[in-house]
């Protein structure tokens, strides 16, 4: 099966070269028979890619530890739901696993987009394969799922595909085991989606690029790559949300986020895709930021490269960087190579992406673009920056230093307030220009609600600055939001006399963008309230407990019950149980847990948690078992009060689903006249 | 006589205080070992939320459940009852582990290099997007013929009356010039 897997791999690796160079003759010599060919490599080239994949899965399931990547991140008690997903489980699967996403996002936009695009076509093929030519390379030479285990004469082991000089084979008993973190089922869905973002950030570097190369500059191409774009984004916000879940519920530290450089690097690329989503706009509108536009389309592709690079070649230890491998230098050159060819391409096409427009007044929603888009693009590369300055600084001042979360928070931290406030502002901004009359009718709901939040958030909450800030600033965005909405049905009222709930809807549904967009603005408005809540009000109490003893935190009172022994799967779990009552009043029962799993792999890191979880709208009561003394006489527990930790979940669930109603046409627009820009709907995914 | 009950007395003092003593010795309350009073407990925690485990990444010393860490805790507390100072303690730590248990990088020498950049990014960010709007102001100077793409209300769309609520709200918008 290993064998079969190289062969397929290598197979495919042989056509990506050849769809590669027939794409680009055929675009030079405009000949629709090779173009043909070229665009049919690539399905079979995907074809191809989904069997090796098939492979390994094949051998992940029948427990075929005669392969090196499924002795080491599998074993025979694995169940078989963490078998499957052990194929992104480790370095080389999840490098296979990305060129198989790339497949499909490869074809699938081939598909949609062929008979609409001659020009493009060929060369957006070949900037697709040159993507996929490059993760081949690093499957089939540095980091190769297919290696096989060899003894050698002098008894050590070790993978390859090819026999070495004097090894016989060996095939080990059991897998050595998947990393007991991993065993969680936020940490089976978490990975797909973020994949899915991150690879799907080739999409819309591969358009630009294939109209960079092709010539074909007019704005059309934002139009276009639009869905391209908002797709992997809404899987990247997806990927990130449930890291943060996995995070809050298996590390059993009572965060969400810890500014770790694992999820630095799912953000950066993120940041800039959000700036893109935005900056598209004000082309699609006005004309103007091509050239900025095209540095972002390939910013995301580039970050989501380098975000690789820095969690996978080693450079920064993690508690995420599960293997190192020989992949960084090949990262490293790819890095460079991407960056210099794309800004010689740009340079070249230069005279071509001039602005058609100009600025009317600094009081604009395009200026307002303008602002947003420099504030992601800064906090992209100082998040960047931050999470590589220990190695800076270890290379340069010889310091061993350390970046954490508060560094980000302080840098971070001012730059998404202002996003804030923008986001506020920005929406009730006209294109071209705003009269200060305007702006202030505008302005008062949202501002009085802001005065207001802020004003009750100090007498009867807090007088710290960061919550009152944050809240203001929130409402002031709850507040253009809602006056939004208004103002549309209200509007729409006029001219069709409806009822406000199917003027609201009738308005909403006529122009999905905008209003997605709003949506995904108010659960960005939740998210806040929720993380500024858990964050800055968070108790915490580390305590030991005597069975049948009690803590209290936060107005809660925590009785320690219980202590048992049970077994699973492939491990053995020690159940602490746990009654939370507040006054008379019983809140819940709850369940922290110590997992020791049993692999080899496992017991060199130690039992993992699983945290006992009460959640509410108003706040969510954590508990983390750390340890017990005598069978149970005495555990060591940690526990956490969250408040409103809930409504970050929630405003995540409603960023996606605006994402998703600004993708998805609720109907087939219909071609009645030239329509305007703004109500262009968008295109079938 | 007297004198014996008055012996007897101290005597039963005497128990009653070293049993005391002994009580609390030999039961100590393991969420305080080191009997700190809660002005120290609150400072400890505070000194806890404020340093890095030195072995681990991005895991705060409070939360850690590494034994170097319940090992520096155990030491925090040990400074605070011989009166050292929060940022003595710091220091120290400093000494032993190096700044990589600040969790940041520490505001002088090369370091501040990693505070600096970020606020020149942003002003550098802010500058280029106000040097790029200028620029097309000063453009905008000179009258040139409407873009194509341009949102202004133009009366060709119009003429299918407001029943598109974009182009009505446009038509509010600009009543107000």
């Amino acid at each position: 099966m290993s064998d079969l897997g190289f062969i397929t791999l290598l197979i495919a690796f042989l056509f990506t070269l050849y769809g590669l160079v027939v794409s680009v003759l055929a675009a030079r010599k405009k000949d629709p028979i090779l173009a043909a060919s070229g665009r049919n490599a690539l399905y079979l080239v995907s074809f191809l890619i989904l069997i090796a994949t098939l492979a390994v899965v094949y051998m992940l399931v029948t427990d075929d530890f005669s392969n090196e990547y499924v002795a080491s991140h599998s074993e025979r008690a694995l169940p078989m739901f963490y078998k499957v997903s052990t194929l992104w489980g480790g370095q080389s699967g999840s490098l296979l696993f990305w060129s198989l996403l790339l497949a499909i996002y490869s074809t699938g936009m081939v598909t949609a987009l062929w008979k609409k695009e001659p020009k493009r076509g060929p060369w957006l093929v070949a900037s697709l394969l040159f993507v996929q030519a490059f993760f081949l390379i690093i499957s089939l030479f540095a980091s190769n799922p297919f290696n096989r285990l060899w003894v050698l004469p002098d008894g050590s082991t070790v993978g390859a595909v090819f026999r070495p000089q004097g090894a016989a084979l060996f095939i080990p008993a059991d897998g050595s085991g998947l990393n007991p973190l991993l065993q969680n089922y936020w940490m089976v869905a978490h990975p797909i989606f973020l994949y899915l973002g991150y690879v799907g950030m080739t999409l819309p570097f591969a358009y630009a690029t294939a109209s960079l190369f092709s010539g074909e500059l007019d704005d059309s191409w934002v139009k276009r790559v639009r869905i391209w774009n908002l797709l992997p984004w809404t899987f990247l916000t997806m990927g990130i949300l449930l890291g943060s879940q996995w995070a809050y519920l298996e590390l059993g530290w009572g965060g969400f986020w810890a500014w770790d450089p694992v999820e630095n690097a799912s953000l950066i690329p993120w940041l800039t895709a959000t700036a893109f989503l935005h900056s598209i706009m004000i082309q699609e509108h006005r004309g103007m930021l091509k050239v900025w536009n095209m540095i972002l389309a390939f910013l995301g592709f580039w970050l989501a490269i380098v975000g690789t690079f820095i969690t996978r070649s080693g450079i920064i230890d993690s508690v995420h960087a599960f293997a190192v491998s020989n992949i960084g230098p090949l990262f490293l050159g790819f890095i460079v190579l991407t960056f210099v060819g794309y800004l010689a391409l740009v340079w070249y096409r230069l005279p071509d992406l001039e602005s058609d427009a100009e600025l009317d007044s600094l009081l604009s929603r395009e200026a307002a673009f303008l602002y947003v888009n420099v504030l992601f693009v800064v906090s992209a590369f100082v998040t960047l920056f931050g999470t590589l300055f220990p190695i800076i600084s270890e290379a340069v001042s010889g310091t061993k230093i350390a970046v954490n979360a508060p560094y980000f928070n302080k840098v971070d931290g001012p730059i998404f307030l202002a996003i804030l406030l923008l986001m506020g502002v920005g929406p009730l901004l006209g294109w071209r220009r705003t009269s200060n009359a305007m702006l202030q009718k505008s302005l008062a709901v949202p501002v009085a609600l802001a005065l207001s939040v802020a004003g009750a958030v100090f007498i009867l909450v807090t007088r710290h600055w960061v919550p009152i800030l944050a809240w203001s600033l929130s409402a002031l965005v709850l507040g253009t939001i809602f006056w939004e909405f208004y103002r549309g049905a209200a509007s729409r009222r006029r001219s069709t006399n409806e009822g406000w709930l199917s003027a609201l809807w009738g308005v909403m549904a006529r122009n999905q963008r905008r209003y997605g967009g709003y949506i995904v603005h108010f659960g960005v408005v939740l998210m806040a309230f929720g993380m500024v809540g858990a964050v800055a009000f968070q108790h915490n109490l580390k305590t030991s407990i005597p069975l049948n003893g009690q803590a209290e935190l936060g107005g809660y009172t925590f009785r320690y019950v219980n202590m048992e022994q049970t077994q699973g799967p492939n491990y053995d779990e020690m159940k602490a149980t746990v009654i939370v009552t507040q006054g008379d009043r019983n809140v819940a029962t709850l369940y922290p847990r110590m997992n020791f799993y049993h692999s080899r792999s496992a017991k060199d890191m130690g039992p993992t948690v699983e945290v006992g979880l009460h959640t509410s709208l108003r706040e969510d009561v954590y508990i983390v078992l750390n340890g017990f003394e005598r069978g149970g006489d005495l555990a060591a527990f940690e526990i956490f009060v969250n408040p409103l930790m809930l409504w970050m979940w929630i405003g995540g669930l409603v960023m996606i689903l605006g994402a998703f109603f600004a993708m998805v046409p609720l109907k087939q627009p219909v071609p009645r006249r030239a329509r305007t820009p703004q109500s262009v709907a968008p295109q079938p995914a | 006589m007297k004198k014996r009950v008055f012996l007897l007395l101290f005597l039963l003092l005497w128990l009653f205080v070293s049993g005391m003593a002994f009580a609390q010795s030999g039961g100590t309350d393991p969420n305080n070992p080191h009997g700190l009073t809660p002005e120290q407990q609150a400072l400890a925690k505070e000194i806890q939320m404020e340093l890095w485990c030195p072995i681990c990444q991005g895991v705060r010393l409070d939360v850690c459940e590494q034994k170097v860490c319940q090992q520096m805790r155990d030491m925090i507390d040990e400074m605070l009852l011989e009166g050292k100072s929060k940022q003595e303690i710091i220091d120290a730590f400093v000494v032993q582990y190096g700044v990589v248990i600040l969790g940041e990088p520490p505001k002088q020498g090369f370091h501040l290099m990693a505070w600096i950049m970020p606020a020149a990014l942003v002003l550098a960010g802010l500058g280029f997007a106000l040097w790029m709007s200028r620029k097309w102001t000063q453009r905008a100077q000179t009258p040139l013929p409407e873009s194509p793409t341009s949102e202004a209300p133009s009366p060709g769309p119009m003429t299918d009356g407001v029943e598109d609520e974009y182009l009505a709200r446009v038509e509010e918008e600009l009543e107000e010039f």
